[in-house]
C-alpha cells in the first residue's frame, strides 16, 4: 500500500488498558455470583454495557486516525458502521 | 456437583486457550461447550458466545496490532459489510428454531475440523488483485456475519481463509486482520440480543473472566506447542462436538 500508515498506538494503549479493566471487574463480578452476594444493580449486564462502550470507542478512535491521515473514505466507513448499529438500536426501541 | 459458574468459567478458558493458539474467536468452542457441557439451550448459549467474542477480540488484536499484524483499513471496510450481516443474523435467531440452528452449527463445526486438518502455516506465494477480490470478501462477510449472528461464531473461521486465499494478505496478518473484525460485528450482534433481552448475564460473567485469563495463555502457548499436534485433538474435539450437537436434532428431525 502507498497510503501512509495509521498510528496504532493509542488503540494499542486503549485496549491494553480496557483489558486490566475488564479483567479486574469481572473478576470482582464472578466472586460476587459465587458467594452469592446480591447487589441493587446487575453487575453482568453493566459488565456487557462497558464492554461494548470500549467497542465504540475503539471503533471512533480508529475512525479519528484515519482522518488524521486523510483517509476520508474510511472515516466514512467506519462511522457508517457506527451509523447502521445506531439505526439498529433506535428501531428496537420504536 | 459442580456448581455452574465454575463451568461457565471453565468454557471460557477452554474457549480463550484453542481461539488463542489457533487464532480463532472462540464461539466454535464456545457453543457447543455450553450446550453439551452445561446443558444450556442454544438459545442461550448463542448470546453468550457473541458477546463473549467481542472480549476475546479485544485481548488478542491487540497482540496482532503490536507486531503490525493487522490491516486496519481492510478491517474497517469489511466489517461494516459483517456487522449488516450480524444484525441480520442475530435478528433472525427468535423465529428460527434451534434444532436448525444446531444443524447450521454442525455443518460449521464439520467445516472447521476439515479446514484445520488441512491449512498450512506457510504463507500464501500467489499473486493476487486486492481490489479486484475485495468485492467478493464483502459479499462472503454479509454472509459470514448472518452465520455469526444465527449460530453464535464470531467468524474467524471463515473470514482468516478469506483473507488469506482471496485478498491475499499473509496468514499471520489474515488472522489480526479478522480478530480486530469480529470484534465489531460480534458487537452489533450484541447489541440486538441486549435490546431483545436474550443475553443470561451470569453466564456471560463466568465466560468472559475464564476468555480474559486465558486468551492471553494461549497465544503463547500456541507458539511452544506443536501445531500438528493440536490441530490433530482438536479435530477430534470439533468431529465429537458436531456428533454430540447433530444426534438430537436429526433424531426429532427423523
Amino acid at each position: 500500500m502507498n497510503e501512509p500508515a495509521i498510528d496504532s498506538t493509542l488503540l494499542i494503549k486503549l485496549q491494553t488498558y480496557s483489558w486490566y479493566f475488564l479483567l479486574i471487574y469481572f473478576i470482582v463480578a464472578v466472586c460476587l455470583y459465587i458467594v452469592g452476594i446480591q447487589l441493587p444493580v446487575n453487575l453482568g449486564m453493566i459488565g456487557v454495557l462497558i464492554v461494548l462502550g470500549l467497542t465504540l470507542i475503539k471503533l471512533i478512535l480508529i475512525a479519528e486516525q484515519f482522518r488524521k491521515i486523510k483517509q476520508i473514505r474510511i472515516t466514512y466507513i467506519a462511522y457508517g458502521l457506527l451509523l447502521i448499529v445506531s439505526i439498529t438500536i433506535l428501531l428496537r426501541l420504536l | 456437583m459442580i456448581p455452574p459458574m465454575f463451568i461457565y468459567v471453565l468454557c471460557g478458558l477452554t474457549a480463550g486457550m484453542l481461539g488463542g493458539y489457533l487464532g480463532l474467536g472462540g464461539g466454535i468452542i464456545m457453543v457447543p461447550f455450553l450446550t453439551i457441557a452445561a446443558g444450556l439451550d442454544i438459545k442461550v448459549a448463542v448470546p453468550v458466545s457473541v458477546t463473549a467474542t467481542v472480549v476475546t477480540s479485544i485481548a488478542s488484536s491487540n497482540e496482532y496490532l503490536k507486531k503490525g499484524m493487522v490491516d486496519l483499513e481492510l478491517s474497517i471496510i469489511l466489517a461494516l459489510f459483517m456487522v449488516i450481516g450480524t444484525i441480520t443474523g442475530s435478528s433472525l435467531s427468535p423465529y428460527i428454531p434451534s434444532e436448525y440452528i444446531q444443524m447450521v452449527l454442525t455443518i460449521v463445526v464439520l467445516y472447521t475440523a476439515v479446514s484445520l486438518l488441512k491449512s498450512k502455516n506457510n504463507v500464501s506465494k500467489q499473486i493476487v488483485d486486492r481490489n479486484k477480490n475485495i468485492m467478493l470478501a464483502a459479499i462472503i462477510a454479509i454472509f459470514t456475519g448472518v452465520l455469526s449472528g444465527l449460530v453464535g461464531i464470531g467468524g474467524g473461521v471463515i473470514i482468516v481463509p478469506v483473507l488469506y486465499l482471496l485478498i491475499g494478505l499473509p496468514l499471520s496478518t489474515s488472522r489480526g486482520t479478522s480478530s480486530l473484525m469480529i470484534g465489531f460485528s460480534a458487537s452489533a450482534a450484541s447489541i440486538v440480543y441486549f435490546l431483545n433481552d436474550q443475553i443470561d448475564f451470569q453466564i456471560v460473567t463466568g465466560v468472559i473472566i475464564g476468555i480474559i485469563i486465558d486468551g492471553k495463555l494461549g497465544g503463547k502457548l500456541g507458539a511452544i506447542a506443536k501445531p500438528k499436534i493440536v490441530k490433530i485433538i482438536f479435530f477430534i474435539v470439533l468431529v465429537y462436538v458436531a456428533i454430540k450437537l447433530a444426534y438430537k436434532p436429526l433424531m426429532d428431525i427423523l
